[in-house]
């Protein structure tokens, strides 16, 4: 057997083009395409959650405009989570850089890494960032109080920010972590000439889904455990 | 020439260069569902990708390139959306191991393909559709060297696996 008996077969399995233009133009269809922008829901997604928080963060800089410690809180906020807008657009532009670039799978999968390794990471820490300013933003414009208000316990307020910072920073990440997995598996098969980086990703997302799934049993079980004990 | 290819509406040069995006669909594909799923996310990002086609290289070079980085970064869509994709993909036909009827051996010989490594895939589909070794290299990003390499590596992997299955020559 050589190459040619290769190339036999597989000329034999070649057949004629049945797509029309019509089905091409079918498969293109606005509707359909919505669904597969996957990455840019989750970034508009944040930019709507950055444009409420400055809402909140700007109500918040009027009503508390006499309490200086919260003035100056609300202010520092605001700065910040415009910096987090504009990092969002950027995030935005970059994406669409990468997705279009007409490069080789190499250079396209060295470019995607490069991005998750930097930008992006610093990205996942600003949306986690930006959920606790909206919290916090909205909590402070819920329990003001004729332009004033306090932090009874400090130090619970600061463990629960951080808690919940860590938490969704956590979600993100996980999330994310195939994707990379699975650039970084295929990008070593190609320059590496090690085929094995794709074959272990096979076992590491057979892990990865009993690891989602224990954590869904163990969120489940506590969802329960604190139901009972509130009706207890 | 540069200037009249960016021109050409793509629809039209999808429909010319159809072909290509059948054989990767028969390559990475495990079902003729996964297959239709396949095919629209590669038609998807083809288009969303067409801007930076500026014809420096050859139109099937960047198809080939932007449909074989989707399919090496495939994912399953869910059972909803296969519906959809059924109706929009009606007059797909692609080959995939669920349907070995149609010819034995053209059957084994993607059954053979499918179970290499999701690069080596890329490149023996690549060599298989003719495409030279300065191709596959500017598709891939490899060497020439590496690309030789692997192809001789492969090739002798693909026929021991011929033969495992039973294959007879003649």
């Amino acid at each position: 057997m050589n190459k040619d008996i290769l190339q036999e077969i597989w000329d034999k399995g070649r057949k004629e083009p049945t797509m029309s233009k019509a089905e091409i133009e079918a498969i293109l269809q606005p509707q359909i395409r919505k669904s597969a922008f996957g990455w840019r829901i989750l970034v508009w997604t944040y930019l709507a959650l950055i444009a409420v928080t400055l809402v909140c963060e700007g109500m918040n800089i009027y009503a508390f405009r006499f309490q200086p410690a919260m003035l100056t809180t609300g202010v520092l906020l605001t700065v910040l989570t415009l910096v987090f807008l504009a990092f969002g657009v950027h995030v935005l532009r970059e994406l669409t850089t990468i997705e279009q670039a007409d490069e080789s799978l190499v250079a396209k999968l060295q470019r995607r890494l490069d991005f998750y390794r930097t930008e992006y990471e610093i990205w996942l820490v600003m949306i986690a960032l930006a959920v606790a300013f909206l919290t916090f933003a909205v909590s402070t414009l819920v329990d003001a109080q004729s332009g004033s208000y306090r932090i009874n316990r400090p130090a619970v307020f600061v463990g629960f920010s951080l808690a919940q910072i860590l938490f969704m920073y956590a979600i993100l990440k996980i999330g994310h972590y195939p994707l990379v997995r699975e650039s970084k598996a295929i990008l070593n098969d190609l320059e590496n000439q090690v085929t094995m980086g794709t074959e272990q990703i096979k076992a590491l997302k057979r892990r990865w889904r009993l690891w989602t799934l224990l954590f869904a049993v163990l969120g489940i079980v506590l969802l329960i455990w604190g139901i009972l004990r509130a009706i207890g | 020439m540069r200037k009249q290819i960016a021109n050409e509406p793509f629809v039209d040069l999808v429909y010319e260069h159809q072909g290509i995006l059948q054989r990767i669909c028969s390559v990475y594909a495990s079902s003729r569902d996964d297959g239709e799923d396949l095919l629209q996310d590669i038609l998807l990002q083809s288009w969303r990708s067409f801007s930076s086609f500026n014809g420096q290289s050859k139109f099937s070079t960047w198809l080939y390139r932007v449909a074989l980085n989707t399919a090496l970064l495939h994912r399953r869509r869910r059972a909803g959306k296969r519906a959809l994709a059924a109706r929009s993909c009606a007059g797909v036909d692609i080959v995939v191991n669920e349907r070995p009827g149609r010819d034995s051996d053209v059957a084994l010989l993607h059954q053979c393909i499918q179970e290499l490594p999701d690069v080596n895939r890329a490149i023996i589909l690549l060599h298989l559709e003719r495409r030279t070794y300065e191709e596959i290299a500017e598709i891939t990003g490899l060497s020439l060297a590496n690309v030789s390499v692997r192809l001789v590596r492969i090739r002798k992997d693909l026929r021991q696996r011929l033969l495992e299955k039973g294959y007879c020559e003649g």
